[in-house]
């Protein structure tokens, strides 16, 4: 079972899970989510399951012991510096397990090359170590559950099991969203029975996350990987279509996962967050992050930004910076240093290469021009929300997002510079005669599929946008018309998905960060 | 409780609907013909389904390696008797015994050769009933047809005409000589025993050979690349266990005279052309001293064998 999208989750594991689930006593049905999860797990990591055992044990015994901390001692400066310690160890352990899992290749391949670089004939061997599934998710909910507890914000749960079904709950596990403990924890643990309601709705979602992976992401991934595998042989033209394509593809493949995911929760009970709201019609970088991926961004902000901006240092760098700057400008210097710290880290955390560091500081770049410049447009009372302007933001906004998409999916840094190049010094079509098309392993079938699919899912956006209730309406519509669409999406997936012979299966793309 | 009944019976037309649609979409997609034009996949194996009912004597199966070593009209040619390679590319056991079910239907082999490589070869649990839900339902398997559907798609009849005249083999004249040649045999190699689900399948291979009155017999094509010791013996064991005859080129290189320098295409993966005719003399007179096949070249009813025998030869003369 490599992912949600294989034929042993979705008509074996998931509907056993379910029928066992509805079986047991409503007490004890955290147990069957516990145990499919761990199998879940098992089945894609095997051994390095222990990894995330671990975790939920550890964040288990350091939440009772700041917990204690805060029964013995009298004094709460003296807890809190204590527990502050407890949690400083926490985050070490838990951000230094992900290191060395994540990171390790990386930081000895660096140090290998200023090895060479400095003429020193030393070569470290770089140490081949496995990765478990979703360590850069679980991690961040362990990390947030520890801080949360030392904050008083969550009590310290006395029970590990429900933590680590916290941690490893199978639905969140591949791609999150990223859960904070007082979110999921206790629906995990409730038992909610499974209506006809939670399966039809779980269901349609799951329906319509499929779609978007099957019809439009995975059909556009082989001419994806031809022309960033190639890209040499192409123009700069058809760089601009890689690009582009590539950000089509990785929005319906992360938020069609995410839809599968949310439904699944849903035949549950269980409500995650979301991780998408049409991002595409942000009109500036800083709202696209609020809109895409949204609970890394939000844990980014409460974890990373808020501490770093309201530290000691940085009260102290805008006391001093006031005079000379202006009460607008000096907290953006403290503020401008947390932004630098979450996406360095926001950079790193989707994978270990400078690529990844350069597509945090590309996104970092763009926000902080945003806020320097904010003074500036209200002088000139240049408004992005409203008419002509509100569109050409957003369009400025995905252009800069594709350049964005177009760093991370690179081979390198090198090579993701050499492709913008490309696309500025030689832009061109090449003719999409029969024989472009074959080597880009599409034809225009498949292109039609992919534009008209593309058009429902963004008609389906703008009703969103316009806080239309699409789901609720189909709902209440009549049977006819219900049965109607929802047969429609079947057999879309069904006739148009790119599966069977003749396709490479394509797990969830977030997985692998 | 009417409520409740009243759901039920909606889920249950539900499905209903959908199968009755799946029903309907399967009988559009399929192939009408088995002609590469049609959208039949496998086209080279699924050429036996438009072969004369109960015409041919012998069957093969398996994967790449039977199509690269064995040319049923070459032994036609020395034998008389009829032979079709349902073989494909990485073929996996499962995908043998559908194979084997769909001939059955049509043909009543003497004997069933099976060729040992695809018992190595790992699948999923759920890939057999997968295979079957395709075979049930071609929708799932031909699904990608929206592409080019034609007007008869929608109202003709399955009707299969390919008159494939290698029966099954492939012609490949390639020489990628083995770089260093040393006893292979004795080298290991990923999974070097019979998994549970191979033999799960293989089971069920054995028993439909034996309820449909067919000899079965399990060989092994000479490969470099893919055979040892341990493999043989694991496919030995089986053999033994079920008193099936088990023949293992691997072990008669010598007297089939196989270069690994020349008769093969890719380094020892498959065989070449001339690889195939040593092998498939070799077969030709093993099958004929050990079971009862009849000479068909005087038949009349096997005349479009005579025929295809002809097309067979100008097109290895073209090829040369």
């Amino acid at each position: 079972m490599e992912s949600y999208f294989t034929v042993m989750f979705a008509f074996f594991f998931l509907p056993v899970t379910m029928l066992v689930y509805q079986l047991f006593p409503v007490k004890k049905r955290w147990v069957v989510l516990l145990v499919a999860s761990l199998i879940f797990f098992w089945s894609i990591s095997g051994g390095l399951i222990l990894f995330v055992i671990l975790s939920g044990f550890m964040i288990h015994y350091f939440g009772l012991w700041m917990e204690n901390i805060d029964l013995q001692c009298s004094s709460h400066k003296e807890a809190q510096k204590k527990k502050r310690s407890v949690l400083v160890f926490a985050i070490c352990v838990h951000i230094g397990i992900l290191v060395l899992c994540k990171y390790t290749g990386f930081l000895l391949g660096n140090i290998n090359s200023l090895f060479v670089w400095l003429n020193i004939p030393i070569l470290i061997q770089v140490p081949k170590i496995g990765l478990p599934i979703g360590i850069s998710f679980y991690s961040l909910q362990a990390v947030s559950y520890c801080v949360d507890v030392y904050r008083q914000k969550i009590k310290a749960d006395h029970n590990p099991l429900r933590l680590l079904l916290f941690l490893v709950f199978f639905p969140t596990i591949m791609e999150g969203p990223i859960c904070r403990y007082e979110q999921t924890a206790y629906s995990l643990w409730e038992g909610k029975s499974i209506s006809y309601g939670s399966l039809t709705f779980g269901t349609q979602r799951i329906l319509w996350g499929v779609f978007k992976k099957l019809v439009i992401a995975d059909r556009l991934n082989p001419m994806v990987n031809e022309l960033f595998t190639n890209y040499q042989n192409y123009s700069g033209g058809m760089v601009c279509i890689a690009m582009v394509t590539y950000t089509l593809q990785l929005y319906m493949d992360f938020s069609g996962t995410m839809d599968v995911v949310i439904g699944t929760a849903e035949i549950f009970g269980v409500h995650l967050p979301e991780n998408f709201r049409q991002p595409f019609f942000s009109k500036s970088i800083a709202e696209f992050w609020q809109r895409w991926h949204i609970t890394l961004g939000t844990w980014f902000k409460d974890y990373v930004f808020y501490p770093v901006s309201m530290s000691k240092m940085a009260k102290k760098i805008t006391r001093k910076t006031k005079k000379k700057l202006g009460y607008y400008y000096a907290p953006l210097v403290a503020g401008s240093i947390a932004l630098f710290a979450v996406w360095i880290c926001n950079g790193l955390w989707h994978g270990s290469g400078w690529h990844f560091i350069f597509f945090g500081l590309y996104h970092f770049f763009f926000i902080l021009m945003g806020n320097l410049m904010l003074p500036l447009l209200r002088k000139y009372h240049l408004q992005f929300n409203h008419g002509f302007l509100r569109y050409l933001a957003m369009i400025r906004t995905t252009i800069l997002v594709c350049i964005g998409e177009l760093i991370f999916r690179a081979d390198g840094l090198r090579i993701a510079l050499a492709m913008i190049k490309k696309m500025f010094v030689d832009f061109q079509f090449e003719s999409l005669n029969a024989q472009m098309l074959s080597t880009l392993h599409i034809d225009m079938q498949d292109i039609l599929l992919v534009c008209v699919s593309v058009l429902i899912v963004f008609v389906i956006s703008v009703c969103k946008e316009k806080n239309v209730q699409i789901r609720k309406k189909v709902a209440s519509g009549p049977i006819v018309l219900r049965w109607t669409l929802y047969y429609t999406l079947i057999f879309a997936v069904i006739l148009f998905g790119a599966y069977g012979t003749g396709y490479v299966p394509v797990d969830p793309m977030y997985a692998s960060y | 409780m009417s409520e409740k009944w009243n759901r039920i019976g909606r889920i249950f037309l539900f499905f209903m609907i959908f199968f009755t649609l799946v029903w309907y979409g399967s009988r559009i997609v399929e192939p009408k013909d088995n002609l590469d034009q049609f959208g039949m996949k496998d086209v080279s194996a699924n050429g036996i389904l438009s072969e004369r009912k109960d015409s041919i004597d012998v069957l093969f199966l398996g994967d790449s390696l039977v199509y690269s070593s064995i040319s049923p009209m070459a032994m036609y040619e020395k034998e008389g008797f009829t032979s079709y390679l349902c073989s494909t590319p990485a073929q996996p056991l499962y995908y043998t015994k559908s194979l084997l079910e769909r001939t059955l239907q049509n043909q009543s082999p003497k004997l069933v050769v099976l060729e040992a490589d695809t018992f190595f070869r790992d699948f999923l649990a759920t890939d057999p009933a997968v295979e079957k839900i395709k075979e049930l339902f071609p929708l799932f398997e031909y699904h990608d047809r929206w592409k080019n559907l034609q007007a008869q798609d929608w109202t003709g009849d399955v009707h299969y005409t390919y008159n494939n005249v290698l029966k099954g083999f492939r012609i490949n004249r390639d020489i990628k000589p083995v770089q260093k040649i040393g006893s292979y045999m004795d080298d290991h190699k990923k999974g070097e025993s019979i998994s549970v689900l191979n033999r799960w399948v293989l089971d069920s291979i054995v028993q439909m050979c034996k309820e449909k009155g067919c000899q079965l017999l399990v060989y092994s094509t000479p490969s470099y690349k893919n055979w040892n010791w341990k493999r043989h013996d694991a496919v030995q064991t089986y053999c033994d266990d079920n008193k099936i005859p088990y023949l293992d080129l691997n072990t008669e290189t010598k007297s089939l005279s196989i270069d690994w320098k020349e008769d093969t295409r890719d380094q020892g993966d498959h065989l070449n052309y001339e690889g195939a005719m040593k092998v498939t003399k070799y077969m030709e007179e093993y099958l004929k001293k050990h079971y009862d096949l009849e000479d068909h070249r005087q038949d009349e009813q096997y005349q479009s064998w005579n025929d295809s025998l002809v097309n067979y030869n100008k097109t290895i003369e073209d090829r040369k």
